[in-house]
């Protein structure tokens, strides 16, 4: 089999290790691994030392991947391009929760909230700063999809009664369907599906609440707000796009001449390069408007409130008072659920039931 | 506007977003018609609970310093220029001014000092007014004035 499933699961798994590695410098200076601390002890010694353990970890983590890759890939080569990733991915959350706990120990033993000021703020106005959609990035996607549709109804006629629907990893078609509508243009339809999901999504950022942080003063605390939110919303439509290329691509390329598999394979990994061009430079820009973080920090009289306890292993957000189903995430970019809402229980389930359901769907589909 | 609260105060939350809207009217940050966050956006935006937010803004509607409508939600009704107080607003505030001055004067602290006081804090208010109200002449729009100026 083709060298390529290898080459493909060591792109991803460097790609996920290293979005892990840059997460701490994403992250506010008083939430270091995602424990509270207040402003007058991030530059604790814990504190650096945990955050240079949960990388060195992360590079354990990379070079394991790495290996199972390695080694599974010539006996059980469907194996070797879902596990290195995801032991990528527990490593990586194993490495998290254990550097993080050195922090919360010194943090209790050291009582560093002790006389520490805390004060809760956010903004009575009413009018919240709003990021637009990617119209201009979801309209690009829509494009580039119809265009595909088109070649495809203009090429429909002279395809074959039976059309290629599923390929392998060397780009081969390894599965055929009677020619129809779907066989034809099920995976386009797919593709404006997903489209259809970012710009949703994109209206979710506009919506989602940012939560103000005592240290930061107003106007950098609105800025930011803002950008993070313009960020969020463009990298959606930009990963459109390149969902949009992908799918119209491959249609485009299986119609007009499914005997050159090198067609498929070009554009699967042009497909990784741009993917990896849009999240780099999200994580560059991201991390610009984010570095102003702690620049006030001087000046603040008080401290945001230790809400360690609502974390369950700074991961897991549970807080019954909190009315937000929304809330930015621990660690990382983005948002998580409050399972302590109803809404936020609602959709955890919901988004368990999909996940679950689609991995037996894959576990009992016929070959 | 931006409002701080602490969590760990005796002063209960519902108490502590009121007296900062209330300050906020008086240094003019905040003036007849200025529309507020609901009382869901304000609970998500602080994470507390809604409840909290929402007895915050009960008191200020029973006071009178913000109305609350279907259609257009919580705005602020009156500030220092609406002309005077409803009836009854003075005497009731006499007796708690009373309750504050004498705690001052329990814990000996000499009269004239209290009178200074409280110009300064007046005159800080006045002062903030003033600035405020330069720095919104021109930039601001026009449906958000209050229909009580």
């Amino acid at each position: 089999m083709s060298q390529f499933v290898l080459w493909l699961s060591i792109a991803i798994v460097t790609l996920v290790a290293a979005l892990l590695f840059v997460m701490p410098a994403l992250a506010r200076p008083t939430l270091p691994l995602g424990v509270s601390v207040p402003q007058s002890r991030i530059g604790e010694p814990v504190v650096r030392a945990s955050i240079r353990r949960y990388r060195m970890a992360l590079v354990g983590a990379w070079i394991v991947g790495i290996a199972l890759a390695v080694v599974l890939f010539l006996p059980l080569p469907v194996a070797a391009s879902i596990v290195p990733i995801l032991a990528v991915l527990v490593l990586g959350v194993l490495a998290y929760v254990f550097s993080r706990a050195a922090i919360v120990r010194a943090k209790d033993a050291g009582n560093w909230y002790q006389n520490v000021p805390v004060r809760l703020t956010a903004d009575i106005s009413a009018d919240a700063a709003r990021a637009h959609p990617p119209v201009a990035w979801i309209i690009g996607a829509v494009v580039v999809l119809v265009a595909a549709t088109a070649v495809g109804i203009a090429v429909y006629p002279q395809l074959p009664a039976r059309v290629p629907v599923h390929w392998n990893a060397a780009g081969q078609a390894d599965n055929y369907a009677a020619k129809s509508i779907w066989s034809v243009f099920g995976p386009l339809m797919a593709g404006f599906g997903v489209v259809a999901l970012l710009f949703a999504c994109s209206f979710l950022v506009r919506i989602s609440p940012s939560r103000a942080v005592v240290t930061d003063d107003a106007a950098q605390r609105n800025r930011r707000n803002a950008l993070q939110r313009r960020l969020m919303s463009s990298l959606l439509g930009q990963l459109a796009v390149v969902i949009a290329a992908q799918f119209g691509w491959l249609a485009v390329a299986g119609w007009l001449n499914p005997g050159a598999p090198w067609l498929m394979v070009a554009g699967v990994v042009v497909f990784l390069v741009l993917l990896l061009v849009v999240l780099a430079a999200f994580v560059m820009r991201y991390h610009r408007a984010v570095a102003t973080w702690g620049e006030s920090a001087k000046t603040s009289r008080a401290d945001a409130p230790d809400d360690d306890r609502y974390w369950r292993g700074g991961l897991i957000y549970i807080n019954r008072d909190d009315p937000a189903v929304f809330v930015p995430k621990r660690f990382g970019v983005g948002w998580t659920v409050n399972l302590g809402s109803a809404g936020g229980i609602v959709l955890a389930v919901a988004l368990l039931v999909v996940v679950t359901g689609a991995i037996i769907l894959a576990a009992v589909a016929p070959r | 506007m931006q409002v701080e609260i602490d969590p760990l105060s005796e002063v209960p939350l519902y108490q502590q977003l009121r007296d900062r809207v209330v300050e906020a009217i008086a240094t003019g940050e905040l003036s007849p018609g200025d529309q507020l966050a609901s009382v869901r956006q304000l609970a998500v935006a602080f994470g507390i609970n809604v409840a909290t937010v929402s007895k915050g803004y009960e008191l200020l509607r029973r006071e009178g310093l913000i109305r609350t409508n279907q259609k257009s939600g919580s705005v602020v009704a009156r500030g220092p220029e609406s002309g005077p107080p409803v009836a009854g607003f003075f005497d009731e505030w006499t007796t708690r001014l009373r309750t504050l001055l004498a705690e001052a004067d329990a814990h000996g602290v000499p009269d004239e000092q209290l009178v200074t006081a409280t110009r300064a804090v007046l005159d800080g208010f006045a002062a903030a007014r003033a600035t405020t109200s330069r720095q919104e002449e021109g930039g601001r729009d026009p449906h958000d004035k209050g229909v009580l100026r």
